[in-house]
Order: structure tokens, then C-alpha cells, then sequence
């Protein structure tokens, strides 16, 4: 009989097979994993992280890939110190959500109370060379507005009724109609003065020179000023004796006491100064105010162009002396707000200068204790009064803290081993505004000192680590964008003048006089300009409406003409007139599929300046 | 075997589970990425981060199941949630990553390995319901992967006894052409597509052989060619236990490597 194949298993063994060893796979598993993590380990000690991160960091941050330090907190993760370090160096707080949220409420007290929110909730790195760190999650920004754009609500400017007055009169039909009659179709009649700008803007700002004189100017005179009785006026002499002016003394003419103009150039100086020294007679106390607004301004950016002295050049027995500095000055805030339980005091804030004082004395400078003490009397005989008063004039506390500063520059050059204590100082005495010494501003205080303790206290931990500081070139910007905002402030502050103490404002006969002398010398002025009362009200053209937008023509009229948005604009009458839909006119556009609709498209969330 | 009856769940409740919590899981990410922008960081985008990371260690403690299968009751048990777990930390990763492809070498690598182990894990499932049911269904000889060698030399040994007894053109034809081939085990991959692949064209020569012989060597050749048979079902077994056993190479050195990878990446997220 043939062999066949057999069924099951032929024949039986002599031995039971052996159980595998469970441990064949998994040790050499356990083994490659552990080696792994050892290999990644040494790479990480040896100074090699890069196998270690999630993905390349950007390629601004290329530099310092392998020092993760310079952004990262052990045990905490990006702090937003080591963000500031480099993007705002000054310390100015401007990149961050309180700031953000003061931009779009103009509410301190909001902003005060503004969530914290870190910069790397929103700026993710380590998404790749050529990755934008401004490439933000649309749906941040949800998590507090609308969802959508066709949920955004309308501006501002329409929704309140809030249009602020250009300063001018410009019937916009007028001109369209002159334009019209040169020849200048409608539909092109805007771009003759809405110039077009550079990407970077978006339309040229009228100018009087370039868009008005050809027409509202002969020969460059806008008109003349008839005859004012000379007692009234600056004598054009005396004014050209103060510096360069852009009038000649053959365009006056004197007779009878009386003074008339008869060339009248758009910015006289003369008719300028006139002007200003009509309004500070006949109203002094608006002129205080404006005054009194721009010192307290002048006094804001003194302080943080004092801040923004950067850590990065301070060595560390300095830094240490600013950390304890701080720690000095929150303790004191935490002190007053205790003291205060929450009701001004204005003594209070009166002892803060004690510690200038005692400063000063430690300073060994003569001079200095001298004025000191001078001073000291002057504030004792406040500290004794039952109640301080509550109306001191903030030129007052101005002028006193300019002479407080200017000692303690005399502390700093007597020992320069009481700079950092000098320029603590310094700061707290600018951080001094009048009207301030409330719990709430106490807080505010101690919660700014607090943040830039933890800017020293870090910094300090990385000088320790051996982590280099950033160039301190990248103050530059910030420092001339607040220097910039300070000769502003101090330009106006001298155009606007200085009364003449216990000037009493002009009444009855006198006012009516010299307000019937002020109408007379800006008649050139007032074709277009607008006189309230002693103040030639300041002039917005084309001044943008949307305050927290960015929106560039230029796209815009590649898509449409000015009337598809600013329907009926050639019929207008007034320069406050808007002409616009609002945030319906966008939407027919932006939707979905069509064009983009992001927020980034026309917001920012950081505010683009810092003063 | 036919494909569906590979790709039916032995625990059809198991799947529903698993598709239930894999819809549960991908319904959470939408409200989550709908409530607020997703990050693997925070919120949501960490907790799936966290759960795939105690899956995987779940996973990994797959060899204990002999000693101390008590918590799931039996090893069955430990091998479906071993099964359907590994898939569901798959979807977790995926999602805790915001369906994104990683920025870094070392995001992909911890992707590519859970992709990897995932994959060879499911292709083991398929191999352990495949390879059985075809070798019961398709072979006559059933054998013991360690008895094999030795059930070859059985082989050759009787092979060698029958030739023997045989004539000298068939025994020099025998010695020749076939027992270097009995003797010598020939595992191969085409087994895992068709189990008798092969066969035809091996046992043609000694079919060739059969129309030569006379009456008595007839006999011999046919028992010859039963022997050889038997040896290439024998090598079949021998070649899918074996594909049975050596897969884990794949999945599990791979898995060690993951675990590796992942303890890095939660020290690191700790750190920084």
C-alpha cells in the first residue's frame, strides 16, 4: 500500500518544547529605549539640543536655537521676561494683554484687571525656520470678541455718533464743484487732494501747501489783518528778536496805535503768537489745564524713558542693588495701600518723599541739603495742616519735582555709588502724579514694580548662567520712538507759554475787546479754520476714523471707486460728515470664499507705539 | 480563508467600544478646537497628549499578562485591550498634535514610531487570525515549530531507507536531484500567500520519474513523493510559525524605542 501524507502531527515528541522566553523581545526593546533616552540625554548635556526640540525654532531665533534658556524657564516654561528681554527691552509693557486691553478700552482700570496672557499662549516657536511667529490662531482672539466677521460689530465712530471734528470747515460739494469746473471728471475728483501713498501707508495727509494753496493762497498770502489796537499785540520786533520767523517787517503798518497785517502767510508765526498770548489773557485757566495736561504728559514719558534704561547694562552687583531696591519700594507700596485701607492720604504720598530727602542727605552734597531743607520747610508746613489741599496746582507739583530730580542729579554726580539708588529713586518720584494716591494707584505701583523685579530677578538668574545680554541696540527704536514723543511734548509746552502768576482772566469790556481783536487777526484764518472761543481749534484732515484698524486704500481702489464705500460724498456738506455704511460695506466683500476675513487683516493686537 | 472572516472582531462588543470612545474622542477635539485654539500644550491638546502617553505604558506592560492577568480577568482580555487601546493612544496622539504634521525630527519620530507600532501591532492581529486558520484548513501535517528539524530528518532518514531497496538509476536520481532538498529546511515568504505555493513544480521531476519507473519502483517513487510532500508541508509550517513568532521584532523593539522617545518628551515638557 502506498505512503500517504498523514494527518496531525506525525509521530510524538520525546520532549516537551521549551516556553519562550518572555524577556527575548522585551529586553532588547527596554534596551533600545533606554539606550534612546541615554544617547538623547548626553546630547542634551553635551550642549546638542536640537535632536531634543519639537521642531527648528524660526530663523530670527537661529542664533540661540541650542540655548534654550534664552526663552526658556526650567521648570516653567517661556516666560514672557525672556520675551521682553529682546522685544521690549525698555519694559514698557506694551506687548502685553493689559496693554492691549488699554488700546482697544482706552480703560486703565480694564487694563488693570486685564487677564494675564503669555506671549507663547499665542507665539508658537519651533514650528520651523520659515514660520512667522506673527502667524496667530485666528480663535485667540474669539475667546474674547465675536467669532466671526459677519458678527463684528459696527465702528466705533458710527455706532456712537463719535466723529471727531477735523478742526476745519471743507464742504466737500464745493470743492468737487470747482474741481468739476477745471475740468476733473467725479469719479476723480477724490485723488486730487487723497493722494495714494506707499504700501507701508495709506493716504498722503493733506497739506495746505500741496492741496490748498493754489487756490485758498495768492502769491502765498492767505489774506490780511486789519488794523488791532497795538496794546493788544507782540510787536512784530520784539517776537523776531526771539528767533527765526517767517514774516518780514515791511507787511506791517502801524498808524494811530493801531497795527494792521497785509500779508498773511498760512502759519504766521506772528499772527500765531498773537494768537497765543490773546488766549492765555483771556482764558488763563484753559491754558493751565492744557498746560497742567501736557507737564503731567511731559512727566509720563520722563518716567519711562528712566525705565527703559536697559538691564542689559547693568553689571550684577548692580542688578542686585535693583532687586533690592524694588523689593524696598513694593514693600513701601503694600505699606501705604495697608495704611490707606482705601482712602487717599495725601500724607502718604507726601512721606515717599522723605525717602528723597534722606538720599540726599546721605549724599554729603551742600547744595543739595540746602534745597532739600528748603523744601522740607515748604512740605512740613503742608504735613501740619489739617487737610492737605486737595486742589495744589499740578504746575506746583511739577515744579517740585523737577527740583527734586535735578537734586538728585546732583546726588548722582556727587557719588556714583548712588546711581542705582539715585535712578530708583528717580523713578519713583516721576511714577508721582498729583491726584494719585489712592489704593488703586498704589496697587498699580506695587504690580509694575513687582513685574520688574521679575525682570531683574531673571536676568539675574541668567547673568548667573552665564546667558549673554541682548545688544543694547534693540533699545534704540523704543528709546527714540519715547525721545521723540518727550521734544514733542516739550514743543507744545512752549508754544502754549507760560502764564504770568495770579494772571486773573480778562472780564466785561476788556474780554470783549480782546475777543473782538482775536476774530480781527484770524479773519484770513477762520475761512477755514474754527475759532472756539480763544482757541483755534486743532486740525485733523483725513484723520483715520477707525482708532484700532489698519485699513490701506490703496487695495481697495484697485477693486472700486471711492463712491462704491463713501456713496453721496460729493453732496457733502460738512467735514464731519462721514459718508460711509460701515462695517456693512466691508462685509460685502469679505465673506467667505471671497476675500480674507481674519482679524490680523486689519487689526493688530499690540499697539504699534509705545507712548 | 476569506477577508472577512479575518477582518470580523473576536469581541464585536470591543470594537463598538472602541469606535464609540474613538467618535467620543474626535466630538471632544471639535468642541475643544471650536471652544479655543488647539495646542498640545494646554487644555484639551495635553489631556489627550497625557492619555496616549499612559496607554502606551498600558501597552508596554503587555508581557506581564501571564504572571498577572488578574486585573483584566484573563489574557484574552489583555490581548483585545492591548488591541484596541494601541489603536484608540493612535487617534489620541494624532489629535493631541491637532491633526498636524510635526515641525521637528524628533515630533516625527515619536509619530512614525506610534504610526509604526500601531501598524505592525494591527498586521500581528492579522497574522495571528490568518496564519492558524489557513494552516488548519489547508495542510494535512500539523507539527510543533521546535519538532520540525527533527521531523525532517525523520524524513530524510525514511526516504533514505526506501531508496535503499530501490535501483541504481533511481537511487543516483534520488541522491542527485532530491534528498539534498528533503534534507534541507526551505523556509519562504510566499507561504503567507498561498500555503501550497510551489508544490506542483518541486514534485514535477519525481512525477516525471513515476512514468519511467517499472511496477515495483513505481511504488517506491509515489512513496517518495509522499515523503516529499509531507516535507514541503512541513516547510510551510515551518515558514509561517515562523513569520507567527519573528513578527514582534517589528513591534516590539520599536515600541521599547517609542517609550524611550516618550519619556524624553514628558521630561522635556516638564522642564521647559
Amino acid at each position: 500500500m502506498a505512503r500517504q501524507v498523514r494527518w496531525g502531527t506525525p509521530g510524538k515528541s520525546d520532549h516537551y518544547p521549551p516556553l519562550r522566553n518572555p524577556w527575548v523581545f522585551l529586553g532588547p526593546a527596554l534596551l533600545l529605549g533606554a539606550a534612546a533616552m541615554g544617547l538623547l540625554l548626553l546630547f542634551w548635556i553635551g550642549g546638542f539640543r536640537t535632536p531634543v526640540a519639537p521642531g527648528a525654532v524660526i530663523g530670527q531665533h537661529a542664533n540661540i536655537e541650542a540655548r534654550c534658556e534664552e526663552c526658556h524657564t526650567p521648570r516653567a516654561g517661556v516666560s514672557d521676561t525672556r520675551c521682553q528681554r529682546c522685544h521690549d527691552p525698555a519694559g514698557a509693557g506694551r506687548l502685553n494683554n493689559a496693554a492691549h486691553v488699554l488700546f482697544g478700552s482706552g480703560d486703565p482700570r480694564k487694563a488693570a484687571a486685564a487677564p494675564r496672557v503669555d506671549c507663547a499662549h499665542c507665539h508658537i516657536d519651533h514650528r520651523g525656520r520659515s514660520w512667522a511667529l506673527t502667524r496667530v490662531d485666528e480663535g485667540q482672539c474669539s475667546q474674547c470678541h465675536f467669532r466671526t466677521f459677519s458678527a463684528h460689530p459696527q465702528f466705533a465712530v458710527l455706532r456712537n455718533h463719535s466723529t471727531q471734528a477735523p478742526g476745519i470747515r471743507f464742504p466737500h460739494d464745493r470743492h468737487v464743484a470747482e474741481l468739476a469746473k477745471l475740468g476733473v471728471v467725479e469719479k476723480d475728483s477724490c485723488i486730487k487732494c487723497h493722494e495714494p501713498s506707499g504700501p507701508a501707508r495709506d493716504l498722503e495727509p493733506i497739506s495746505f501747501d500741496r492741496h490748498c494753496a493754489s487756490c485758498h493762497a495768492k502769491e502765498g498770502s492767505v489774506g490780511l489783518v486789519e488794523p488791532i489796537p497795538q496794546a493788544l499785540l507782540i510787536a512784530p520786533d520784539a517776537l523776531a528778536a526771539q528767533g527765526q520767523v517767517n514774516f518780514r517787517p515791511d507787511e506791517f503798518e502801524t498808524s494811530r496805535g493801531r497795527i494792521n497785517k497785509t500779508f498773511v502767510r498760512h502759519k504766521d508765526d506772528w499772527v500765531l503768537a498773537n494768537l497765543r498770548k490773546m488766549r492765555r489773557n483771556i482764558d488763563p485757566e484753559g491754558c493751565a489745564v492744557e498746560r497742567g495736561a501736557l507737564l503731567a504728559r511731559e512727566s509720563q514719558l520722563r518716567r519711562k524713558l528712566a525705565l527703559s534704561a536697559p538691564l542689559a547694562g547693568l553689571d550684577l552687583p548692580a542688578l542686585q542693588g535693583r532687586e533690592a531696591a524694588l523689593d524696598s519700594e513694593i514693600k513701601g507700596a503694600e505699606a501705604r495701600i495697608r495704611a490707606q485701607g482705601g482712602a487717599a492720604d495725601p500724607p502718604a504720598g507726601l512721606a515717599r518723599l522723605d525717602e528723597v530727602f534722606s538720599a540726599v542727605a546721605r549724599s554729603g552734597d551742600a547744595a543739595a541739603k540746602a534745597e532739600a531743607a528748603r523744601l522740607r520747610g515748604e512740605i512740613e508746613a503742608l504735613r501740619g495742616a489739617t487737610a492737605v489741599p486737595a486742589g495744589l496746582p499740578a504746575e506746583d507739583v511739577e515744579a517740585r519735582k523737577r527740583e527734586l530730580l535735578a537734586l538728585l542729579d546732583a546726588v548722582e554726580a556727587a557719588d556714583p555709588a548712588l546711581k542705582v539708588r539715585a535712578e530708583d529713586l528717580r523713578r519713583r518720584l516721576l511714577a508721582f502724579n498729583p491726584g494719585e494716591v489712592g489704593v488703586e494707584m498704589l496697587a498699580r505701583v506695587r504690580d509694575q514694580r513687582m513685574a520688574e523685579r521679575a525682570r531683574v530677578r531673571d536676568e539675574i538668574i541668567l547673568r548667573q548662567a552665564g546667558i549673554a545680554s541682548p545688544p543694547a541696540a534693540l533699545l534704540v527704536a523704543e528709546q527714540r520712538a519715547i525721545r521723540d514723543a518727550l521734544l514733542e511734548t516739550r514743543r507744545r509746552l512752549r508754544e502754549i507759554g507760560e502764564a504770568a502768576s495770579g494772571t486773573q482772566a480778562l472780564a466785561g469790556e476788556a474780554k470783549a475787546v480782546s475777543l473782538q481783536a482775536l476774530g480781527v487777526l484770524t479773519a484770513a484764518c477762520q475761512k477755514c479754520h474754527i475759532l472756539d472761543g480763544p482757541t483755534m481749534l486743532p486740525v485733523r484732515p483725513a484723520n483715520p476714523v477707525l482708532a484700532r484698524a489698519t485699513f490701506v486704500h490703496a487695495p481697495h481702489l484697485l477693486q472700486a471707486d471711492c463712491a462704491r464705500c463713501h456713496a453721496g460724498v460729493e453732496r457733502s456738506k460738512q467735514a464731519t460728515e462721514l459718508n460711509f455704511k460701515g462695517v456693512e460695506s466691508c462685509q460685502e466683500c469679505h465673506r467667505p470664499r471671497r476675500v480674507r476675513q481674519d482679524c490680523q487683516s486689519c487689526h493688530r493686537y499690540h499697539p504699534r507705539a509705545m507712548p | 480563508m476569506r477577508v472577512a472572516q479575518v477582518l470580523r472582531p473576536k469581541q464585536p462588543r470591543n470594537l463598538q467600544v472602541t469606535l464609540g470612545l474613538s467618535a467620543g474622542l474626535l466630538l471632544v477635539y471639535a468642541l475643544g478646537s471650536h471652544l479655543t485654539p488647539w495646542s498640545p500644550k494646554r487644555g484639551f491638546g495635553l489631556g489627550f497628549g497625557v492619555f496616549a502617553a499612559l496607554a502606551f505604558v498600558f501597552e508596554m506592560s503587555y508581557p506581564a499578562r501571564r504572571p498577572a492577568a488578574r486585573p483584566l480577568f484573563t489574557a484574552k482580555n489583555w490581548i483585545q485591550a492591548h488591541v484596541y487601546l494601541g489603536v484608540v493612544a493612535l487617534l489620541a496622539i494624532v489629535i493631541h498634535v491637532g491633526f498636524n504634521w510635526p515641525k521637528g525630527a524628533f515630533g516625527w519620530w515619536l509619530l512614525m514610531l506610534s504610526v509604526w507600532t500601531t501598524l505592525t501591532g494591527l498586521l500581528g492581529v492579522w497574522l495571528q487570525k490568518w496564519i492558524p486558520s489557513t494552516l488548519a484548513e489547508v495542510l494535512q501535517v500539523e507539527a510543533l515549530y521546535e519538532r520540525i528539524p527533527a521531523l525532517v530528518e525523520q524524513l530524510v532518514a525514511e526516504a533514505d531507507g526506501l531508496m535503499s531497496e530501490s535501483s541504481d538509476m533511481l537511487e543516483r536520481f534520488y541522491r542527485t536531484e532530491v534528498r539534498d532538498r528533503l534534507a534541507k529546511l526551505a523556509p519562504s515568504w510566499g507561504f503567507l500567500l498561498d500555503v501550497r505555493g510551489g508544490r506542483e513544480r518541486a514534485l514535477e521531476p519525481l512525477r516525471r520519474m513515476v512514468g519511467f519507473a517499472d511496477a515495483e519502483e513505481k511504488a517506491l517513487v509515489e512513496d517518495l513523493l509522499s515523503i516529499y510532500t509531507e516535507k514541503m508541508e512541513l516547510d510551510a509550517q515551518y515558514s509561517l510559525q515562523g513569520i507567527l513568532r519573528r513578527w514582534l521584532w517589528l513591534h516590539v523593539p520599536a515600541a521599547g524605542l517609542l517609550m524611550g522617545l516618550i519619556v524624553i518628551h514628558v521630561l522635556t515638557w516638564f522642564w521647559y
